[in-house]
């Protein structure tokens, strides 16, 4: 059998075990033989790896449309479309490609879901963290902002000011979320690759690509998040 | 018998079985999860992660002479994904000897290949692999990860024969090559 043939049989795990005798010889001894078929277990690693994260952000989908009923997700499509009917004029006025990185951020943002406090129906829910987290699932962001503020009034805390921060970008109010997220530097690890995700969209929204261009690339080296988002994403700035 | 139907579905990357076998059994593993000190975005992640693992068996062969039911199946990865978290969390919660882990990893027939970090080749070739045309995405992906043969891979493809197929795959592989190692 040719050497190509048995890693071909290695991959249809159609092997019989006297091949795999072969197979198992030339690996141990011949080099270049090693080297071509690492090549290909590596190739593998990387499809297999690819399809897992596929999987992973399909099953993240179900879990964001069933928690949206198809009532609240037309409302949100036709309150896009206004939005983008409106934002035509200026795309005439202002050229190309402010509508673009509008677009781009539009098609990209969705404020980051409540993981830090969960919400349960019929639990006393007096305190000012719980009042800011109903406001923010219930989208109410103009009344998540002030509950957000206070509480940072009563003490520093990273993690409520980077949810701050997404609902400034909800409230378009880029500048602000921009400083915010540029400076948080005491979130939780396990936080953070979401904090340079937004930092990118909020980059987009201000047409600034090249620290856009930065954030993404932070995004993707990690690895864990939006890593495919941010691959598109960096596609479509260039 | 359903669960066959669904494990021949999967392994076809069907969206449909998969929304299916998610949806049915969150809520009990949810429910199943909750005894261990985990939050529930942390019990969804892990649920996600077995459910991936499942379809990864399920595409490798693994599942098609299934004894127990696909749910037993389903679950007993998750518990061992839950055990395997605690264990990295182990400051914070105490939990039994390593043995643990160990015993129900031999208990139940069934492996787990999560890929997470890449090596620096690796990473290499996934950019190759991620600027190939959809034609070599789509051949290389089944001989690889579905472990298609040559054969199977013109049927499913509709090459016109075996040696179509073949040289097609190997433009693709030297596409990859090329990408990778000239500059």
């Amino acid at each position: 059998m040719t050497k190509d043939k048995l890693i071909a049989h290695y991959f249809s795990k159609t092997l019989s075990p006297e091949a795999q005798k072969e197979f198992d010889h030339l690996l141990a001894t011949d080099p270049e033989f090693k080297k071509t078929f690492k090549f290909q277990e590596n190739l593998k690693t990387v499809i297999k790896k690819d399809t897992q994260t596929q999987l992973k952000e399909e099953l993240q989908s179900f879990e964001n449309s069933t928690k949206t009923s198809s009532k609240t997700y037309i409302k949100w499509l036709v309150a896009a479309s206004i939005i983008i009917l409106l934002a035509l004029p200026s795309f005439w006025y202002f050229g190309s490609s402010s509508l673009d990185n509008d677009a781009l951020f539009a098609n990209n943002f969705t404020p980051f879901e409540n993981v830090v406090h969960p919400i349960v129906r019929g639990e006393a829910s007096d305190d000012l963290k719980s009042k800011a987290f109903i406001s923010y699932e219930a989208k109410d962001y103009k009344e998540a902002l002030n509950y957000f503020d206070a509480i940072l009034k009563e003490s520093d805390n990273a993690t409520i000011s980077f949810y701050k921060a997404n609902v400034l970008l909800q409230l378009n109010k880029n500048n602000e979320a921009i400083k915010i997220l540029e400076q948080n530097n005491e979130l939780p690890q396990k936080l953070k690759v979401q904090q340079q995700w937004y930092l990118a969209l909020a980059y987009i929204k201000t047409n600034n690509t090249k620290k856009a261009r930065v954030s993404l690339n932070t995004v993707i080296e990690n690895g864990t998040y939006k890593k495919n988002a941010a691959e598109q994403l960096l596609e479509q700035l260039d | 018998m359903v669960d066959k139907v669904l494990v021949e579905a999967l392994k076809k990357r069907n969206s449909e079985a998969l929304k299916s076998v998610y949806l049915d059994y969150k809520a009990a593993f949810i429910g199943f999860a909750k005894k261990y000190p985990l939050d529930e975005a942390t019990i969804i992640d892990i649920y996600q992660d077995a459910i991936i693992a499942l379809h990864d068996n399920a595409v490798d062969g693994k599942l098609d002479h299934l004894k127990s039911e696909l749910k037993t199946y389903l679950f007993s990865i998750g518990k061992y994904m839950i055990y395997k978290r605690l264990k990295q969390q182990k400051s914070m919660y105490s939990i039994d000897e390593d043995t643990t882990l160990d015993s129900l990893k031999i208990d139940t027939d069934y492996t787990i290949d999560l890929i997470e970090d890449l090596s620096e080749d690796q990473q290499k070739l996934q950019m190759a692999f991620k600027s190939l045309g959809e034609k070599c995405k789509a051949i290389l992906t089944l001989f690889y990860y579905r472990g298609f043969t040559i054969d199977e891979i013109t049927n499913e493809l509709n090459y016109s024969n075996k040696d179509v197929a073949k040289s097609q795959k190997s433009r693709c592989i030297k596409s990859l090559k090329d990408l990778i190692f000239k500059p």
